[in-house]
């Protein structure tokens, strides 16, 4: 089952901000950046769609939960859009976590109830 | 959101993701990658990159404007295409809403716009009335309004007079201005504040304190180059010297005064001396301005002075049956203009009913033609939606490019009116272009478009592909929409009938006013005005031998025929006297008779041209010490001496002595007068009134009438206006000081008291001509539209050996139907509408059958002839041609 492509592009979806917005926890990064942390850190699980992924980081930014600004790479002599955390993007994050871990530990209980219970 | 903002992220957007390809292609390189295969699966990984960028836009906000943007291109696309189409369009909405624009800048000038006051809603005008009439108050009057009102602030009285006023303190070169008088309440009450100086005080309303002047920017910039020294200069009025106190903004507009522009200078209320003795109170004829109190509402003010006025009656004879009006001042703006601008503007809505279903119908011709067109993007996947859209867009855009159009259009016929000597309407002085009218044109156009646009654009969206796309198929949906077609032909008809009607009428009105006989020679005459300042014309002697020398020098000149100086002159009235009939003595005030009356030389009738019916003419030898004769008209013989011999009775001017105290003003004017002459009744209340009874006597002969107001009637028999300069010279050589002003012929003075008519009418019938234009232009294209969808069916007619005589016959009956019912409607419509246009109207009824009937056989006839080039063209159809087609 891991090595199939994720077919979940709902769930994606809805969880795409939350995930853009916990990688730039670590420090701001371009686009290409963010997309990769993801596909990385997930194994390959979750395939990072240029389609979405761009949309995603202009919404946020519309949202005034990321900035952006175009910076100089310190590793490659070229400049990137970099995206920044704004303090509305941490409280943002926030909100969501708990959203996402009490939907999880909702669908958890339905599905595995006896482990729940225990 | 601008669109360079859009076009300057996209930028950004763009070479962000080129940054992040380049990099995912370094990277596959890095791995091992030739260039080349680097670069195709970098391009794999990112995927569409439009599509990125599209939806990236959408996250924007702007898709649904980008979308609009691209609909608008489509749009102008398909306007190139079909150039004329688009002219049509633009040049039919131009002129409808170019109309509109116009007219409602000049409603903007006259109702809508504020008044430039600081209290502008609080101002009032009170008027006192008699008999239903409009007689200005008095200063007596005025006084007590003043002081036992509660609801007012503050009450000014104020006139307007001609006086001679010289810049010069020698008071050489005077020129004739109007002087407004005012009491000081009266800038107070308006709340302006001078450019320089100060206003009036208080004490400066009294005789002998009365020395001062106010003049106004206008006045100011031409005579004093806007010295701001000025301030203690002296001004030569009536050969009196004033000294100027201050400097007006020109914020006073002339209707205030009822005159036709502003007035230059003030000077204080004062206009002639006892004007506040008890003695006066009759003498009403001034203008009263007021300030309400706040809350204060206008009824409830007119109650407050009603209940004076009532007192007042009970104490003092001369003010019974006398009533208070109070209006507020922006009603006085707009005057007698108000029926006529409605009229104009339902005129103006007319013109842009008639485009709009003319647009309908030419855009649901055009849109059918493109059925194919509609019918294949909705096979490759327009959902209805986009393309109700998509017509809208194409509407729009001529809409706007319309609007534009009208608009200049609208600034042209302003600048029109400007420049045609606006100061004959004077409130049409304030004409500008301002935002309102901008803002107004925009909604018209853009309304214009909801409206005509929604029901072709719903109907042509119908389109069914299938059906569209088979070879020449044509529509099932087609009888729905010529029904259509006809409701809006038939509109378009009777929306033409009532205006060509209206338009009509007021011609009509127009020329009997210009035409009718108004009891005088109108032509070869000229006038002038003459004021002789009292200082140096004090006695009614001193008046007389002046205007005996100067007739004298003018009768010889070349050219001209006889001269006369004269208080009156038709179709003007002269002032009101009261009088009383020897034998024939009243007991109430009420029933003393009155007449209009004025003072004139020997030379009068034959100079006005103005025939005898009965009796003599004035003769030299009416002199000073023999009985004073007067002239009197058919209206007052036919009132005062029905089946008497008016000629040798004996009347007495001014009110009898047993109702009026014998010191008043009124109660001095007494003489007594035998009756002469009959003159022909010839106008004297104006153009649209019936003539009124009239009395004229001699200046020389009833001295105490003789004040310094003198008009010069000059008959010519040379062209009247090539003799303005010998006429002045004459009298520069006998008063250096004397102006002649006002210098017009008759035929331009009763152009001037017809100049809103003939405004009415020119803009109606310019009106009623495009909406003619629009309407036969809506025939047609129905009519063509309806021939060429029928080419098959005409085709197996005359293949069947139909005559083609029958087949034109068939198409011309159709048009000549859809007129027929469209007449009826519009006759209708003009009938219901009769009694707005009614108050316009002189010498003609608003149901004049003639012109119903006129009207309606044009509108027949001008819908035969558009249906003639369809109906020609169907008898022609080959019908093998036509059935090849098929």
């Amino acid at each position: 089952m891991s090595n199939e492509k994720p077919q979940h592009a709902n769930l994606l979806l809805g969880t795409l901000d939350m995930l853009i917005l916990r990688t730039l926890v670590w420090g701001p990064a371009h686009g290409r950046q963010i997309g990769k942390h993801i596909q990385r850190t997930t194994n390959d699980f979750l395939q990072m769609q240029h389609g979405s992924l761009y949309p995603a980081l202009h919404r946020l930014e519309k949202r005034g939960w990321v900035t952006s600004n175009w910076e100089m790479a310190s590793d490659r002599n070229r400049e990137f859009k970099y995206y920044r955390l704004t303090e509305k993007g941490k409280k943002q994050l926030q909100v969501e976590e708990s959203q996402w871990k009490q939907m999880t530990e909702a669908v958890a209980r339905v599905m595995w109830p006896s482990a729940e219970e225990s | 959101m601008r669109w360079w903002q859009l076009k300057k992220r996209d930028a950004d957007l763009e070479r962000e993701l080129r940054s992040d390809l380049e990099l995912e292609e370094e990277e596959q390189r890095e791995k091992g990658l030739s260039p080349e295969d680097a670069q195709y699966a970098a391009r794999r990984a990112f995927g569409n990159a439009t599509l990125i960028r599209e939806q990236t836009h959408e996250a924007w906000g702007w898709a649904q404007f980008e979308r609009w943007l691209q609909d608008a291109r489509y749009a102008l696309r398909q306007i190139r295409k079909s150039p004329g189409f688009a002219a049509v369009v633009v040049l039919v909405l131009a002129l409808a809403i170019g109309a509109n624009a116009a007219v409602f800048s000049v409603l903007n000038a006259v109702l809508l716009r504020p008044l430039e006051f600081p209290n502008a809603d609080r101002l009032v005008q009170i008027t006192s009335m008699k008999a239903g009439k409009p007689v200005g108050v008095s200063g007596p009057d005025w006084r007590d309004f003043a002081t036992q009102n509660q609801s007012f602030e503050k009450i000014a009285i104020y006139d307007q007079w001609r006086k001679n006023v010289s810049t010069s303190r020698r008071g050489d070169d005077p020129a004739e201005v109007l002087v407004g008088l005012a009491s000081p309440q009266f800038f107070e009450a308006l709340g302006i504040q001078p450019l320089l100086g100060r206003l009036f005080t208080a004490d400066e309303g009294l005789q002998g304190r009365n020395h001062v002047a106010l003049i106004t920017e206008g006045f100011w910039k031409a005579h004093y180059q806007r010295n701001s020294m000025i301030l203690g200069h002296t001004l030569t009025i009536n050969d009196q010297p004033y000294t100027i106190i201050g400097v007006l903004p020109d914020t006073i507009p002339g209707w205030l005064h009822g005159a036709q522009a502003q007035l230059p200078v003030f000077e204080p209320f004062l206009p002639e001396p006892g004007v506040w003795d008890e003695s006066a109170r009759a003498g009403r004829g001034y203008g009263a301005l007021a300030l309400l109190k706040p809350g204060v509402s206008v009824d409830k003010a007119q109650a407050d002075l009603a209940r004076i006025a009532r007192s007042l009656a009970s104490t003092h004879p001369v003010d019974r049956g006398v009533d208070i009006s109070v209006v507020p001042l922006e009603t006085m703006r707009t005057g007698n203009l108000r029926p006529l601008l409605l009229l104009l503007m339902g005129a103006v809505a007319l013109i842009l009913l008639i485009a709009c279903s003319n647009l309908a119908a030419l855009l649901l011709a055009r849109n059918t033609s493109r059925q194919r067109e509609f019918a294949m993007r909705k096979a490759l996947g327009a959902g209805r939606a986009a393309l109700v859209r998509q017509i809208f867009t194409e509407i729009l855009v001529l809409s706007v490019l319309g609007s534009g159009l009208g608009l200049l259009l609208a600034c042209g016929a302003i600048r029109a009116v400007r420049l045609n000597d606006p100061g004959k309407i004077p409130q049409l002085l304030a004409l500008t272009l301002d935002w309102r009218v901008v803002l107004f044109t925009l909604a018209a156009g853009l309304g214009t478009c909801l409206f005509f646009g929604t029901a072709p654009a719903l109907l042509s969206a119908r389109v069914d592909p299938a059906d569209a796309l088979k070879q020449g198929g044509r529509s099932s949906s087609g009888v729905a929409r010529q029904g259509f077609r006809r409701i809006l032909v038939t509109g378009q008809i009777a929306l033409s009938l009532m205006l060509l009607v209206a338009a009509s009428l007021v011609l009509q009105t127009l020329e009997h006013l210009e035409r009718q006989d108004l009891g005088f020679r109108v032509d070869h005459l000229m006038r002038g005005h003459l004021y002789l300042p009292p200082v140096r014309y004090a006695t009614a002697d001193a008046i007389t031998r002046f205007c005996d020398e100067l007739t004298d020098r003018i009768r010889v000149l070349p050219g001209v025929k006889d001269v006369s100086v004269t208080t009156v002159y038709p179709p003007r009235d002269g002032w009101h006297m009261m009088f009383s009939i020897e034998g024939h003595p009243v007991s109430r005030l009420e029933e003393v008779p009155s007449t209009i009356f004025g003072v004139v030389d020997a030379n009068y009738l034959r100079t006005a041209g103005i025939p005898l019916t009965a009796g003599r003419d004035f003769s030299q030898s009416d002199r000073e010490g023999t009985l004073p004769v007067g002239i009197v008209n058919q209206a007052f013989v036919k009132q005062y001496f029905p089946g008497v011999d008016p000629i040798g009775q004996r009347i007495e001017l001014g009110a009898p002595a047993s109702l009026i105290a014998q010191d008043t003003w009124m109660g001095a004017q007494r003489e007594t007068i035998s009756i002469a002459g009959v003159m022909r009744d010839n106008y004297n209340q104006g153009l649209t009134l019936p003539v009124a009874p009239q009395l004229i006597t001699l200046f020389r002969q009833t001295p105490h009438v003789n004040f310094g107001f003198k008009d010069l009637l000059v008959r010519s028999n040379v062209a009247p206006e090539t003799l303005e300069q010998a006429v002045a010279q004459q009298i520069h050589a006998l008063d250096s000081q004397l102006p002649l002003s006002e210098v017009e012929t008759m035929n331009q003075y009763i152009g001037d008291m017809t100049a809103v008519n003939r405004f009415t009418s020119v803009a109606l019938t310019g009106f009623a001509a495009v909406g003619l234009l629009l309407a036969m232009l809506g025939i047609y294209g129905v009519m063509a539209y309806l021939v060429a969808q029928r080419t098959q069916e005409i085709g197996i007619r005359l293949a069947l050996g139909a005559p083609r005589g029958a087949v034109a016959w068939l198409v011309s009956l159709q048009g000549f139907r859809m007129a027929l019912s469209g007449v009826m409607i519009g006759l209708v419509g003009s009938v219901l509408t009769s009694r707005s246009l009614a108050s316009l109207l002189y010498g003609v009824s608003a149901l004049d059958p003639l012109t119903l009937l006129a009207a309606s056989t044009l509108l027949v006839a001008i819908a035969v002839a558009a249906c003639a080039v369809p109906a020609r063209r169907a008898a022609n159809i080959d019908p093998l041609l036509a059935l090849r087609a098929e």
